[in-house]
């Protein structure tokens, strides 16, 4: 809250107690702010600093790292879109990590495993990065000669960027149980990234088949779809390389080309086709060459995220070190629709599922006066 | 220049190679570029001037005039839709099917949108470059565009360590 009373330097007992636009006393003229409110002339800096919609100011979160001003009536608006307003994704998965089942993943490809192939490596990459690995997942990987393919993967993805950015974030995690890992996403994003980014956790977790059927164990293959993408072609996969799931964009036949033919566009045709790019693209295109770097550092203000360092002084108290920015790695999806249908699917499909009828109460056990009252109920399907 | 000439008229376009096109003033009008000239210099109606494009070649030329022929009707954009969100997955069907054509034609249709102030057809070129970037990697970005990566091992190293600019 801005401190008023530095300002109480009115000319009169009138004027400090004045609050109408019209008023006709004389003590002090009355003055138009280019805001058009009307206000007398010894209270216009007071008006100017703490009220006026058209006074430039600086964006609410310049404490922590937004360098940009703008006028106070737009302070809301740039809120969504603040390089400095960021949210640490929380969402996680939870996987069964199996060597058996990652090398016949790797020998025998098929396009529906990629995803979960891909998952495999980016997680134990994590893991190890983390000191977390499960030592029996990586003793056989190490150790077993048909896994050294799998084995450089993972080492190439260990010591990447996305690896040491995930690992220095203080939010991420990873839990290693007996058989089963919790990983946690940890990436920053824009708040106005936010909804985008978990729906690519959604997309993930469709083709990693984690909404199906309770009688799954039992064997029931049903999954009902809970998101539709509506782009021709919307093939989801989870890039190592960018430690994403990204969305295959392509509607163009990309053909051969022998010269560089985007890096001497005017200036102004870039800046069209930047505005268009997600944070993940840019985070891409500003690592293929200086020029383009240089014009994705023009964008940073407008479409990356600025975070701190932070440092320990030794004596348990942490300090902010270096204003790191970067661009997120949220990728814009195509036009999609969420299918609300799916969860009475599920329950129009639990009816007539044949793997939830298989096994009937035993009541025989049960006390008498139990055992009736049980029976009628499941007589009367109640 | 009145708004009938505008119509019904037609110019003459030279392209880089000297080619000369005619093309009806009601086609040509979506670019800037001429439409400032007419009304600037006025051209009357079948006059014999010829208007030279030094930038662009009549291969190009002519695909920018059927462009321009398909999108002649459409309503104009106002300034008040350059601050809505920059989308990228809603190009008509049409524009995908005319954009069809080899990465060189591309950038040649961009350079001469740009040149002629086609604000559509920039923006639907555009579109179609920002989806050759979207879900690639760096490499597949470089080799799509034949970029060269001119950075030192040790500039290479340090942004595969932490992409991202510091301040201190």
């Amino acid at each position: 809250m801005a401190d008023l009373t530095e300002d109480t330097s009115y000319c009169s007992t009138h004027c400090s107690k004045c609050f109408t636009s019209h008023c006709n006393d004389n003590i002090c003229p009355l003055v138009m702010c280019v805001c058009m409110q009307r206000t007398h002339e010894c209270k216009l800096t007071e008006h100017k600093k703490h009220i006026c919609r058209e006074t430039e100011v600086s964006c609410l979160l310049s404490e922590i790292g937004c360098p940009l001003q703008m006028k106070r009536k737009d302070v809301l608006e740039h809120l969504s879109v603040c390089p400095a307003n960021t949210i640490v994704c929380n969402m996680r998965r939870v996987r069964n990590y199996n060597v058996k089942n990652l090398l016949v993943k790797h020998l025998n490809p098929r396009e529906s495993d990629q995803i979960h192939f891909s998952c495999y490596i980016h997680d134990i990459a994590l893991m190890r990065r983390m000191k977390r690995s499960a030592k029996r997942i990586d003793q056989e990987l190490r150790t077993n000669p048909h896994c050294r393919e799998i084995e450089a993967m993972v080492e190439s993805v260990e010591g990447c960027d996305c690896q040491s950015y995930q690992y220095r974030c203080p939010m991420y995690d990873v839990q290693t149980g007996d058989s089963e890992t919790v990983i946690s996403c940890g990436h920053i994003v824009r708040r106005e990234e936010v909804m985008e980014h978990r729906l690519s956790h959604l997309c993930l977790t469709e083709q990693l088949n984690s909404v199906s059927c309770p009688m799954q164990g039992y064997g029931c293959t049903y999954k009902p779809q809970a998101i539709e993408l509506l782009a021709e072609r919307n093939l989801c996969s989870f890039n190592v390389a960018v430690c994403s799931l990204v969305i295959d964009w392509n509607h163009v036949t990309s053909y051969e080309v022998d010269y560089d033919a985007i890096s001497y566009l005017p200036p102004n045709v870039m800046d069209n086709i930047l505005d268009r790019l997600d944070s993940l693209s840019m985070r891409n295109l500003s690592c293929t060459s200086k020029r383009m770097r240089e014009l994705c550092y023009e964008k940073l203000y407008r479409k990356g995220i600025v975070t701190f360092e932070w440092k320990s002084d030794g004596k348990g108290k942490w300090l902010m070190g270096r204003m790191i920015w970067s661009f997120s790695k949220a990728s814009k999806f195509p036009s999609y629709r969420t299918n609300a249908k799916s969860t009475s699917d599920l329950s129009n499909h639990l009816d007539n599922c044949k793997y939830y009828a298989k096994e009937r109460t035993n009541y025989d056990n049960l006390p008498d006066k139990l055992k009736m009252s049980c029976m009628f109920l499941a007589d009367n399907k109640v | 220049m009145t708004e009938a000439t505008l119509t019904s008229g037609q110019i003459k376009l030279e392209s880089s190679d000297g080619e000369t096109v005619t093309v009806p003033l009601n086609v040509i009008k979506l670019s800037a570029t001429i439409k400032t000239m007419i009304e600037d210099l006025g051209i009357e109606e079948d006059n014999d001037d010829v208007v030279p494009l030094p930038n662009v070649t009549h291969v190009i030329l002519n695909k920018v005039i059927f462009w321009c022929d398909h999108h002649k009707d459409d309503i104009q954009p106002s300034e008040d839709d350059d601050n809505k969100e920059k989308r990228v997955d809603d190009i008509d069907p049409w524009d995908k099917e005319f954009l069809k054509v080899d990465q060189g034609t591309l950038f040649e249709l961009i350079q001469a949108a740009n040149y002629l102030d086609i604000k559509g057809l920039l923006d639907v070129t555009c579109k179609t470059v920002a989806n050759m970037i979207r879900g690639k990697t760096p490499e597949e970005i470089r080799k799509t565009f034949n970029i060269k990566n001119d950075f030192t091992p040790e500039e290479e190293e340090q942004i595969r360590k932490e992409n991202a600019w510091c301040e201190e």
